[in-house]
């Protein structure tokens, strides 16, 4: 059974989609019930990973170590003879390791409050819900796929799901949004492309090669002597170029002797590209490509108009999980495969993070319609995601991982808030409301939540992703000189814009005497029906549980992060002195 | 086959011609089949039309398979020179002659008349006799290695092109016509020009000859330059390519559309081939330093000019001519490697191209069997009221863009991993400009590829006379496109194993 089960939760909804596609149209109950079923059935699975997960203290931990890896299926998947090149392999690889298997569960319990959420939804079921279980296989892909290829095939199919979902569920302005968001992602995927494209030129598979070079008979003998006897003969170009066999294995491309001497990725190259090093370019194209997702300012302009135009249930999925995937695409790629760049650029990563945290805050704080506001609060909160990896150090790396699972949780509680209005009044605009309180008192109950968890308040998971990124972004001076100590004091900054734009937005909405700008508002503005409850609840409970037990989720993630740390701050610094020996810049 | 070089007497010339005429049999079947064609059509009644299709049918089928005869041959390393060094017949010309019979079946299987539709019985004879003279002219100029050769195939195929885009009759189809014969005229001036010259430098028109390589060393570069840009400007026109693409918009608006289709591949990848065996004949001089460059900077400009241009167009055949001139900057891309790897990739790029682009015409007349209008704002809704047909839709316009899960993905990774192999092993900058506006290209290409999908999909449906007929060839035959399209990208190996059997003969081996 634990053999398949990351094939399982990814396609399982696949087939979930196809078995929607099967029944009538007319039949919306079922198509509903199923879709919630399914995303269910995920919930479950993505338990059963986290129980059959190894964790503490010695437990594998993947990230640059194929071995460490846990719950592995490897399958061959296409090979392609390239001629004088040697050959190319893109293989079926799935596995999870502490920072995706968070994801898997955030990604699990978003899609699930998701499609509940989804209920509300009235026209062409059939295609919302085919579309939606498409996206939530996927989004699972993207999370445990370790073949960049694999990888690349769901992070870019993810767009046409989303592309529909935003495009004919909208709102008003739902077609320029959705172009908007599908030419923007695509335009960042390019930049993945060509980084993938040039690393898997570079990057052999040890293994596979040690077989074509007849070091060994077959790629499951070899042992770790056999791989690097083998690297040390491509060093010594003792391997025929025909017989290299090139992969698109992500675990590969993070060990640098795995790449072909004299390629344009090798760390001893020294040819330039524009004056500097091809291995630093490919960072940045890995980094604007993600950044896009993420989104970082100033390349988060489709965020707003897509998350405004975007339906309750597609935003809730946006802000979070998708968004997660420009990070996550950041650690698992760029920052794994080429450290030395996480090392070098880390004062612009971290920049770009204070960039979109003060930016994003003032935006908040001038927005009039509700859902603009949570939306730009998450740039801000994605703004800390970047901060905290920048600092390259474990708090701040381990605070960025807790703030993308915390933001994803209060994101989708705020999300379903903007909902519950505009189903009510099919109004979000902050002005036309006040004293909600005195007639949605339980309501105004999970707003203050929502709003406090998110603004950082001890208690709540906020508080503890923002707490240690400030620690790691503070530490980072003294620890590795990654980033400037002005960095952190400025990022404080957006705690004040944090809580003064949720508190200001409270005070105006919720609080004082009871206005609505139409009169029929009075009999619409009902307090939270049960079903809402029971989607919010859950969001309620794991962002207290979370924000008093960090230790849950900590010991998840902290093998993880100590080997990605040391990646950094060892063969990143490593690395990089070597790069810049050739560059003078 | 006796050496030609040694044995000069009439008596050897003619036993070799008659020596190759076995190895002929697929262009000899579809000579004779356009003659059996032209005479049925002059003796028998109007009504029995429809029977040429079915000729024309039989004939590329039996062409088909004298043709997988000559593969099989092939195989055995059996490559071979034709008619004393004329044509050269080795794996990579058989592959180019699957393809032309591919799209020369397709576009016999779209002009099919379907019976509720009266004025398609009509199909003129002509059409028929001329669309198997295209393929032809095709067959012939993939095989070419002597320029006077290359000169009758592509006469051959441009004067079969004339007369098929004025089929409709219509007034645009004239101008077309009229347009499409002066800058054909004017290229081939240009062409043939510039073969002479190449006759003067080297007193071999055979450009696989060593002594035709050997003569253009002698020469200085300029004049070798520009002879050699008036030849390629010929084979630009074919291709359509910068700046020689001015026809094809007016052409592809105005001619059938089954036609169009066929325009835009057969001879765009016949072009190709001569493309690349002239240009590949020359990389022997080592003058390969600027013609790549000048050839990346043709690749650019059309991709570029192609997509900017078709972004705002209005009318979907006038968008498919666009994006087939930014295709065949694509094209251009893996024959600017100069590399093994980029002609693999520009060969499976090719075959997946005539299967994205045939499905996207097909598209464009079925959506026009609907609402009569080639206008794109007609489609509006459309997707609504056959989600089938527009699903397809969207599977053939990702696939043009590129996207995964199609081939077309595939397709273009191979065409961009070329490219940067070939700048890694090279390091020339033109090479990573290429790349670069490649790359550019693909995400501008998305928004207007993007546009029938939107329109099919997010916009109500203005129009309210649409209608409703089933053309169920037509829909198989779109889903028998689609299916390979999405089944190459997962299993690309099944292709990319034939192509990487194909070899070009470039140069004549002497025993």
């Amino acid at each position: 059974m634990t053999a398949y089960l990351l094939s399982l939760i990814i396609f399982v909804p696949l087939f979930g989609a196809l078995i929607i596609l099967a029944i009538p149209s007319a039949a919306i109950r079922s198509i509903k019930y199923l879709a919630i079923a399914i995303t269910f059935l995920q919930i479950i699975l993505a338990g059963f990973i986290y129980s059959v997960y190894e964790k503490g203290p010695d437990a594998p931990a993947g990230v640059h170590i194929e071995a460490a890896y846990q719950l592995q299926e490897k399958a061959p998947w296409i090979n392609l003879d390239l001629g004088s090149l040697g050959t190319l392999s893109i293989e079926y690889f799935v596995a999870v390791d502490g920072i995706s298997i968070t994801m898997v569960l955030l990604a699990a319990i978003v899609m699930f409050i998701g499609a509940i959420s989804s209920l509300q939804i009235q026209v062409k079921v059939k295609g919302y819900f085919f579309l939606y279980l498409l996206l939530s296989g996927t989004v699972m892909g993207c999370f445990l796929a370790l073949d960049f290829f694999l990888f690349y095939l769901f992070f870019e199919f993810m767009l046409l799901p989303m592309y529909f979902l935003i495009g004919l569920w909208g709102g008003p302005r739902r077609e320029y949004a959705s172009i908007k968001f599908f030419l923007y992602t695509l335009a960042g995927s390019i930049f993945i492309l060509i980084a993938m494209i040039s690393l898997y030129i570079s990057v052999i598979d040890p293994a596979a090669t040690a077989v074509q070079a007849g070091l060994i008979d077959h790629v499951q003998e070899a042992t770790s002597e056999n791989i690097i006897q083998l690297q040390q003969m491509m060093r010594e170009n003792k391997i025929d170029a025909g017989n290299m066999v090139h992969t698109f294995n992500m675990v590969s491309m993070a060990d640098s002797a795995n790449f072909i001497p004299g390629s344009l990725l090798d760390v001893l190259n020294q040819k330039l590209i524009f004056g500097n090093a091809a291995r630093l370019w490919v960072f940045l194209a890995l980094f604007i490509g993600f950044a896009i997702k993420l989104p970082a300012v100033p390349l988060h302009t489709w965020l707003p108009d897509a998350h405004v135009e975007a339906p309750t249930p597609v935003s809730v999925v946006l802000a979070g999980i998708l968004l997660k995937i420009g990070a996550y695409g950041i650690i698992r790629t760029a920052f794994s495969i080429f450290p030395e760049g996480a090392v070098h650029y880390s004062w612009l990563i971290g920049f770009l993070g204070i960039l979109s945290i003060i930016y994003g805050g003032f935006n908040a704080l001038a927005m009039r319609d509700l859902k603009k506001l949570i939306a730009y609060s998450s740039v801000a909160h994605m703004g800390f995601v970047l901060l905290g990896l920048a600092s390259g150090t474990a708090e701040g790396i381990s605070g960025a991982i807790y703030q993308m699972f915390s933001h994803g949780i209060i994101a989708s509680m705020l999300f379903l808030i903007a909902g519950v209005l505009y189903e009510r009044t099919h109004n979000r605009m902050i002005e036309d409301y006040s004293g909600l309180a005195t007639k949605m008192p339980y309501f105004t109950i999970v707003v203050v939540i929502a709003f406090f968890a998110s603004l950082g308040l001890p208690g709540f998971s906020g508080f503890i992703a923002e707490f240690l990124i400030f620690l790691g972004a503070f530490n980072a001076a003294n620890v590795n000189q990654l980033l400037p100590r002005w960095m952190a004091i400025v990022a404080t900054l957006g705690l004040i814009l944090g809580a003064a734009y949720y508190l200001w937005t409270l005070q105006r909405m919720f609080f004082g005497k009871y206005f609505g700008k139409d009169a029929a508002w009075d009999t619409l503005l009902r307090d939270l029906r049960p079903i809402e409850y029971v989607m919010f609840l859950p969001l309620i409970i794991l962002t207290l549980f979370l924000g008093l037990f960090p230790q849950f989720f900590l010991d998840l993630v902290n093998q993880s992060v100590g080997q990605l740390v040391t990646l950094i701050n060892q063969t990143g610094k490593e690395n990089l002195e070597l790069i810049l020996r050739h560059i003078s810049l | 086959m006796p050496d030609v070089s040694q044995m000069q007497g009439l008596t050897n010339k003619l036993a070799e011609i008659t020596a190759s005429v076995s190895s002929f049999l697929p262009e000899i079947s579809l000579a004779v089949s356009i003659i059996i064609i032209l005479i049925y059509d002059l003796i028998t009644h109007k009504r029995q039309r429809q029977y040429l299709l079915l000729f024309a049918l039989v004939a590329l089928l039996l062409t088909g398979y004298l043709t997988s005869l000559q593969w099989l041959s092939a195989s055995r390393g059996a490559e071979e020179f034709l008619f004393n060094d004329m044509l050269v017949l080795d794996k990579a010309s058989i592959f180019a002659k699957f393809v032309f019979l591919v799209a020369g079946i397709l576009t016999i299987l779209m002009s099919w008349p379907d019976r509720a539709h009266k004025p398609m019985l009509s199909i003129p004879g002509e059409q028929v006799i001329l669309l198997v003279g295209l393929v032809l002219g095709t067959f012939l100029l993939c095989m070419s290695v002597n320029l006077l050769m290359v000169y009758l195939a592509l006469e051959l195929i441009s004067l079969c092109s004339y007369i098929l885009c004025t089929m409709n009759g219509d007034k645009p189809g004239s101008e077309a016509g009229l347009k499409f014969i002066l800058f054909g005229a004017v290229s081939s001036a240009f062409m043939l020009y510039g073969m002479s010259l190449f006759y003067g430098f080297t007193g071999s028109l055979h450009i696989n000859d060593p002594s035709f390589v050997a003569g253009l060393e002698t020469i200085h570069w300029l004049p070798l330059t520009v002879a050699g840009l008036l030849v390629i400007s010929g084979f630009l026109f074919k291709i359509a390519a910068f700046p020689f693409q001015v026809w094809a918009p007016d052409v592809y608006q105005g001619s059938p559309t089954p036609i169009v289709a066929f325009f835009s591949v057969a001879p765009k990848i016949a072009g190709l081939f001569i493309l690349i065996r002239f240009t590949n004949a020359y990389s022997f001089v080592d003058l390969a330093t600027y013609w790549q460059e000048i050839l990346a900077a043709v690749a650019i400009l059309s991709m570029t000019v192609g997509n900017f241009a078709a972004i705002r167009q209005k009318n979907a055949k006038r968008m498919l001519a666009y994006s087939s001139i930014a295709h065949g900057g694509f094209l251009l891309c893996g024959l600017v490697t100069f590399t093994d790897f980029g002609l693999s990739a520009l060969l499976f790029y090719a075959a997946i191209y005539v299967l994205m682009n045939f499905a996207a015409f097909l598209i464009v007349m079925l959506l026009e069997g609907k609402t009569h209008s080639l206008e794109m704002d007609t489609f509006k809704g459309l997707g609504l009221k056959f989600p089938v047909l527009g699903v397809l839709t969207i599977v053939a316009m990702i696939a043009l863009t590129g996207l995964p899960p199609t081939a077309g993905f595939t397709a273009k990774f191979l065409i961009f991993s070329s490219i940067w192999a070939a700048y890694a092993s090279s390091a020339k900058p033109i090479l990573l400009y290429l790349l670069i506006f490649g790359l550019f290209n693909t995400v501008i290409s998305l928004a207007y590829y993007l546009k029938i999908p939107y329109l099919l999909f997010f916009k109500e449906s203005a129009v309210t006379m649409v209608s409703d007929r089933k053309d169920y060839l037509k829909n198989i035959l779109l889903v028998f496109l689609i299916i390979p399209i999405i089944l190459l990208f997962f299993k690309s190996e099944w292709l990319l194993y034939i192509i990487n059997s194909i070899t070009f003969v470039f140069q004549k081996v002497h025993k």
